[in-house]
């Protein structure tokens, strides 16, 4: 079930208010039940896999916490081996299945295993990190393993972040499971305003930018110089708008319920360097890797070249996490990349600014940093976004070929698209920008509380109308980091 | 009482949103409304279909039929009075079935040519053509419980927001080629003729592996449906550049695979067959210059009434 369907708002409604109106005894099984509903409206069958993995790391759950010493490690990577088959069948065997014969065919050779003809179960990565994330919780003394099968289901299946995260942890999530959530009129107000929020991203500002972007995307070699460089960008704040406009709906249909989620996003291009950005990007999966993954290789008390191994290792597994295709693989590679250059050209980069004078002039300093790591970012992005590596290399070496002469073929009707959509688009993204601003100095949900009835009731009016108005309703567009 | 209060100011705002939509439907619709625009000549077709009575051969399909034959030429090839119903591709696979089906009469040949992976509706357009030709909107198989109804509305209500638009900023009409005048009596667009086109044709269009079955059990449909009311179908492939076509080459042959296992009624010649160089075309792959659609219709003259005799 999409959140930007029909289906999806009957869903909400029906599921918030029974939620309310239920025994809390029973609150429980309604959310499990409407988890298995809402996932099972993409593949039915799928649901399996998902119970697969539940079960398996429920029961390893309890046996790690009863045993101690090897046994305990033993079911620990009994679970993450569980948990890792999974993802590796579903996810990765195609893909290594075609890199291995490739690797073979160059030197005359064929392998005869098999290709798996199905379809990647929605949100795969996504809820089995969630899942391994708890039995490494239990393995660490930092989680007690859940007794309640059906509220451990609950958390791996709860579905406002089922499909495309936030990647909780159990500590944050489980225990708001036996809350007495009673209903509170803040509660909903702010989930709802949230909503709506991120669908004014996802449909008014990254529905619309899909269609020039696919435009570019699709077919990159009819394209030269600025068309390459405008829809690179564009897709900057289309995979944000998207992802963090999922992932607002997400933390807004739990906070009705009175379930608070990880925040997944903060104004991550504002971000002054590639580290920054991180922190700000995809929250919850930068921190399941951190903690994961960073850490337990070393993190950063080792040496420096053990340092850098950690960092591109880290990024390396992200860009796979993020798809079995080398594109991926080549985005979290640069972005460990940018990091590692980050720290070795601290010094130098320090002693430029000094030289320049441009500690003294710390506006002027803060926006050259942004400029700068919003255009490395977009260079990853080219690889994220292109269908393989050979478009990625094509973008890559021609965003400024005919630069000059290419400003024509900016007109709408060569990017598939219209003055009127130009004009939208770039409103919305005004709008954007004003509201990331603001939020960074204060609360916007916090100032319109304090606004009179009216006022409030014309703002969320114009809100919604914004998105009747606006929003991209002739396709029904799927969330980028569904096929994650 | 907080509840009760959310539930006023949800209902307050859904009540405002919907009134002030459905007085924009009401009040600006009409004086943005264009019956020039390309889509209203569902409306003229579909009056040639009603009026002309027997001896007819009906094209059906999208634009690739607009912009694809010559119906006069077919029409003295043929001895039968040529209905060409294609009009755009983005009204999906179900209308012009639907809107053909509707017209269809005992004796009448009907000849399908439906552009590939032709498949879902674009509701933009759907809502252009609604509000110019209120009765089509029977034609369009829409699902309530998809939301489609809802979706049709809602870009009912963005069409006069547009619309507005570029009324405000340029006073702007119909389009110069694609309007509901550029068309022939018999439904054949010719106001491109003699005019330029894009300079490249075909580097756009990328096919992705799908299977179409459920699509070809609509054609199929249509066809058992026709036949009960005493209409002959073939079907044939649309034009196509051949850069497209040599893209995609692999996608087109497997659905043409599935075309030959599953469709049922004669196919008329294959995907190839109607692969015209890129010099024919005008500003897509399917649509063809005046030269391309002599060119097309000489294809077509040469295979179509031979199966007629048979």
């Amino acid at each position: 079930m999409l959140f930007n369907s029909l289906h999806f708002v009957f869903f909400f409604i029906v599921i918030t208010t029974t939620y309310y109106l239920i025994p809390y005894r029973y609150r429980w099984l309604l959310l499990l039940i409407g988890s298995c509903y809402f996932y099972m409206a993409f593949v039915p069958v799928y649901i399996i896999i998902l119970g697969f993995t539940i079960i398996v790391d429920y029961f390893s759950g309890l046996y790690i916490e009863k045993s101690s010493g090897k046994t305990r490690k033993l079911y620990l990577v009994t679970s993450i081996v569980a948990n890792l088959s999974v993802l590796f069948i579903f996810k990765y065997y195609n893909f290594l299945n075609i890199s291995f014969d490739t690797l073979l065919g160059n030197i005359g050779l064929t392998s005869n295993l098999p290709f798996l003809t199905i379809l990647l179960p929605i949100g795969l990565s996504f809820h089995t990190f969630q899942a391994m994330s708890y039995t490494i919780e239990v393995y660490r003394n930092k989680q007690k393993a859940e007794r309640h099968f059906g509220i451990y289901a609950l958390y791996v299946m709860f579905y406002p972040q089922l499909v495309a995260g936030p990647i909780e942890r159990p500590q944050n999530v489980l225990h708001q499971f036996y809350e007495k959530h009673s209903y509170k009129a803040d509660n909903v107000a702010k989930g709802l305003k949230l909503m709506a929020w991120g669908m004014f991203k996802k449909v008014v500002i990254a529905d619309r930018l899909a269609v020039i972007v696919n435009n570019v995307y699709d077919t990159p070699t009819n394209f030269k110089g600025m068309p390459l460089i405008v829809a690179t960008i564009l897709f900057a704040f289309q995979i944000y708008c998207d992802f963090s406009g999922y992932s607002d709906i997400a933390i807004g249909s739990a906070h009705t319920l009175g379930f608070r989620l990880m925040k997944n996003f903060e104004s991550p291009y504002f971000s002054t360097s590639p580290s920054e950005f991180w922190k700000r990007w995809h929250i919850s999966l930068s921190t399941w890797f951190r903690d994961y993954l960073y850490i337990p290789l070393g993190g950063n008390r080792v040496g420096t070249s053990r340092l850098y191994f950690n960092l591109l290792v880290t990024f390396f597994i992200s860009g796979l996490w993020h798809g079995a295709n080398w594109t991926y693989i080549i985005w979290g590679t640069l972005n460990g990349l940018y990091i590692i250059l980050e720290i070795m050209s601290k010094t130098l980069r320090n002693s430029i600014k000094y030289k320049l004078g441009l500690n003294e002039f710390s506006g002027i300093n803060r926006m050259m940093s942004i400029t700068i790591t919003f255009s490395l970012i977009c260079v990853a992005w080219i690889f994220f976004r292109a269908k393989n590596l050979s478009d990625g290399y094509y973008i890559l070496t021609h965003l400024f070929t005919n630069f000059a002469g290419s400003f024509q073929y900016l007109k709408p009707s060569y990017l598939g698209s219209t003055l009127y959509d130009y004009t939208v688009s770039l409103f919305a993204l005004i709008v954007l920008f004003f509201v990331e601003t603001v939020q960074r100095s204060t609360s916007i949900n916090g100032v319109v509380k304090s606004w009179p009835l009216l006022y409030r009731v014309s703002l969320y009016y114009i809100l919604v109308m914004i998105i009747l108005l606006f929003g991209v309703f002739n396709v029904q567009e799927q969330f980028i980091y569904f096929q994650f | 009482m907080k509840g009760f209060k959310i539930m006023k100011v949800g209902i307050t705002v859904v009540g405002l949103c919907f009134l002030s939509t459905y007085l924009m439907i009401l009040f600006v619709a009409p004086t943005v409304r264009d019956n020039q625009v390309y889509v209203a000549a569902s409306i003229d077709k579909e009056s040639r279909l009603e009026e002309i009575h027997n001896n007819r051969l009906v094209f059906v399909g999208g634009s690739n039929l607009a912009l694809g034959i010559n119906s006069e030429k077919m029409a003295s090839s043929t001895g039968r009075a040529v209905i060409n119903m294609g009009l755009h591709a983005g009204l999906g696979l179900s209308f012009p079935l639907n809107e053909a089906l509707f017209g269809l009469k005992k004796g009448d040949v009907v000849v399908l040519s439906i552009e590939y992976f032709l498949s879902e509706t674009n509701f933009k357009l759907a809502a252009q053509l609604i509000d110019v030709n209120p009765e089509a909107l029977d034609f369009f198989s829409l699902s309530p419980s998809n939301g489609d109804l809802i979706r049709l509305y809602i870009q009912s209500v963005q069409r006069c927001i547009s619309a507005l638009f570029y009324r405000l900023i340029s006073g702007e009409k119909s389009d110069p080629i694609y309007n509901r005048y550029g068309f022939s009596k018999e439904g054949d667009l010719t106001s491109h003729f003699g005019k330029p086109g894009s300079e490249k044709i075909g580097d756009n269009t990328v096919f992705t592996n799908k299977d179409y079955s459920s699509e070809i059990s609509k054609i199929n449909d249509f066809i058992v449906s026709a036949n009960k009311k005493g209409a002959i179908v073939f079907f044939t492939y649309p034009s196509f550049s051949k850069s497209a076509y040599m893209k995609n080459i692999e996608v087109i042959s497997k659905l043409s695979s599935q075309y030959n296992a599953q469709l049922k009624c004669p196919i008329l010649g294959n995907a190839q067959t109607f692969v015209l160089s890129d010099r024919y075309f005008f500003d897509t792959t399917y649509h063809l210059d005046s030269l391309g659609i002599q060119k097309r219709t000489g294809v077509m003259i040469s295979i179509l009434p031979s199966h007629l005799r048979r």
